[in-house]
């Protein structure tokens, strides 16, 4: 039970404290007011230009206010991502799978760990994908297929913001939080009206990292058709496999059910029987006679000597 | 000028309908002065445990042009983006139809057909191999106007049906001296099956049919291989062949007065041609080439998978021999012309070539 009540939860990637409100603050303060289970994981210490345990303070701050249940800090040094891909996706790939809903940056986010945590979710995304994939902005515009009208939830995300005052402080925080409007309106070009968005990439079927790229860059970057191929099929091999191993658990578990109705159907008809039993008229006259007894000659009584000396009588003749 | 063809099996050991086109065109196109290049799965480099993957792939890797590529039902999926002037696809069979028709997920305990088997052939094979051959090759080829209509619902593409020969082998003999043979009595009404024992080949109807029959009908089955995992037991007590070589099944046919053929799927049906032609009734279901010949089987085509429909129809066939010599004397004539292999190499010809 506990499992299934982790697929139904959302985690929030961040390679920095900050960068999960920057980018998704309102999305994520949504999600919480619809109950869902939300847990945060910070993979650098950020402590490349500031001090990290300050900046964590923050972040366990910003989580109350944005109802965040769990947060994970996994303590990657700040700005060498990249020399850590693989720790990194062994440390990612056993905590998201189990998730409903992954959300990290955009691999165009153009810092180096933003780029670094994006391609090693998309690898794992690629491998295994039983989560819907949900990618930000932090720096970066980019080609979004999903928009959420956070305005009415702005107030929260600028108290995030301004909760974040210390690693914010090297831009400073009242210019961070133009910047992130200024972001957020980005995408009134196209739906003309003035709101506050935030935008995401949504892969929420099995695609390539070549495949995300491509969508990303309208299709202008380079493909190997064969190595895509490859990775479909993967893809596919390893869904296939997910949905053999549901269907075995699946039948033995309708195996059980079929168990148990058959038992509590026999049950039923024992119960059924029971019943007949007490309202036939040996049941009764057996009933009556033992409840009456005792009334009629009472334990110690003169009637009980005389009925006992009686019995015995019969008995020996 | 080089040409190339790619098959799932090798065709020289495994004489399926398909290796057994496989090779004729492969004749044909040398015959137009192709060198033919022949790569199944087992000369080719093993990749991963997709199969139609790896044959395309060490194709597409070779160090090679060829002016046509001629690719069997899946085993084109590694070859694109191909390195041919033209790719063919001939497709014999189409999984997406017969894991959404024949068979369905509800049918898979009855069939013997175990999930993940259901699952890569319907989605591995169908969604994903099969789409994507028929999405890349510039010309597909169906075996029949059946398959060629399943096709036509996965691809908005032109389809061209090129109808599968008969060999000239197989025309009608002197039963009684092949009955001889195989000490079957002279005037038994023999019954025969071909195929393999499962549930896709109609295996479980064909056994109730025997229950039914065996005191009116002398049955005898020839059991291939191939096809999908499951099997179902055979009937024992009646007369067996395995594996029979494809050279020695005209003698099979001629042995029998009918063929019951209750397969639930076919591309094609490459035995009810060949019993035909051989002069042999055949009952069958309304799969493959049968809705282009329905007007020589006489009321023979079962509507429903239901033991008591063949069974009516055997004893139709069992109490007019004249139904029977009908079959011999003019059926067989009629279906040697329309699927003969001169008709067929035209056909391939043009289709293959323009």
């Amino acid at each position: 039970m506990e499992k299934k009540d982790e697929r139904n939860s959302i985690i929030v990637i961040a390679p920095h404290p900050d960068d999960e409100v920057l980018g998704c603050g309102g999305t994520i303060y949504k999600h919480a007011q619809k109950g869902d289970r939300i847990h945060l994981c910070v993979l650098t210490d950020g402590s490349k230009f500031l001090d990290g345990y300050k900046r964590k303070e923050e972040c366990l701050k910003v989580s109350q206010i944005l109802g965040i249940n769990e947060v994970i800090f996994l303590d990657f040094p700040d700005g060498q991502l990249e020399n850590h891909t693989q720790r990194l996706k062994s440390a990612l790939e056993g905590l998201i799978k189990g998730f409903q809903k992954v959300y990290t940056p955009h691999p165009l986010d153009h810092h180096p760990d933003h780029i670094t945590s994006s391609l090693t979710v998309l690898s794992i995304f690629e491998e295994y994908p039983s989560f819907e994939l949900r990618m930000y902005g932090v720096y970066n515009t980019f080609r979004y297929n999903l928009l959420v009208d956070v305005t009415d939830v702005y107030d929260i995300k600028k108290n995030a913001l301004l909760e974040y005052s210390y690693s914010l402080s090297l831009t400073g925080v009242e210019l961070m939080i133009q910047r992130t409007e200024a972001f957020m309106k980005y995408p009134t070009i196209n739906t003309s009206e003035n709101k506050l968005y935030e935008t995401f990439f949504v892969a929420d079927k099995p695609m390539t990292t070549n495949e995300v790229l491509s969508y990303l860059t309208y299709d202008l970057m380079c493909q190997d058709p064969h190595n895509q191929l490859l990775k479909k099929i993967r893809a596919t091999e390893i869904l296939i496999e997910k949905l053999d191993k549901e269907h075995t658990l699946r039948v033995a578990l309708e195996g059980e059910v079929a168990d148990y109705k058959e038992k509590m159907e026999r049950l039923r008809t024992c119960e059924e029987e029971l019943n007949k039993l007490k309202t036939s008229v040996f049941f009764r006259m057996y009933h009556a006679y033992h409840t009456l007894k005792p009334k009629i000659i009472p334990p110690g009584s003169l009637r009980e000597g005389i009925y006992k000396r009686l019995i015995s009588f019969i008995k020996r003749y | 000028m080089q040409a190339l063809i790619l098959n799932m099996s090798d065709p020289f050991k495994f004489k399926g309908g398909a290796e057994r086109i496989a090779l004729r065109i492969k004749d044909l196109l040398e015959e137009e002065g192709f060198n033919v290049d022949l790569i199944h799965e087992e000369n080719s480099q093993k990749v991963g445990g997709f199969s139609p993957y790896w044959i395309g792939r060490h194709a597409h890797l070779m160090d090679k042009e060829w002016e046509l590529a001629v690719v069997n039902n899946l085993a084109g999926v590694g070859f694109f983006p191909g390195k041919a002037k033209k790719t063919v696809a001939v497709f014999h069979i189409l999984y997406l139809e017969f894991f959404e028709e024949a068979i369905k997920e509800q049918d898979l305990q009855k069939a013997n057909i175990g999930y993940r088997e259901y699952l890569v052939n319907k989605y591995l094979n169908g969604h994903f191999g099969e789409v994507f051959v028929l999405n890349a090759a510039d010309r597909i080829v169906a075996v029949s106007e059946s398959l060629k209509e399943s096709i036509k619902k996965h691809v908005e593409k032109e389809v061209l049906v090129v109808q599968n020969p008969v060999d000239g082998v197989f025309q009608p003999q002197n039963k009684e001296k092949i009955r001889e043979r195989f000490n079957i009595p002279k005037d038994a009404f023999v019954g025969l099956y071909v195929g393999r024992n499962d549930y896709t080949k109609g295996y479980d109807i064909f056994r109730e049919l025997v229950s039914y029959t065996y005191r009116d009908v002398f049955w005898v089955q020839v059991i291939s291989s191939g096809g999908l995992e499951s099997s179902m037991p055979l009937i024992k007590d009646i007369i067996t062949f395995r594996e029979v070589p494809f050279e020695e099944m005209p003698i099979i046919y001629n042995l029998a007065d009918f063929l019951v053929f209750p397969s639930r799927y076919e591309g094609f049906g490459l035995s009810i041609v060949e019993a035909l032609a051989c002069g042999i009734p055949i009952i069958t279901l309304r799969v493959g080439i049968v809705k282009e010949i329905e007007d020589l089987l006489q009321g023979l085509v079962v509507n429903q998978p239901d033991p008591k429909e063949f069974f009516d129809r055997i004893m139709v066939l069992k109490r007019f021999k004249v139904i029977r010599d009908y079959y011999k004397h003019v059926v067989s004539e009629e279906i040697r012309r329309r699927f003969s292999v001169e008709l067929w190499k035209k056909k391939m010809k043009e289709t293959l070539l323009s």
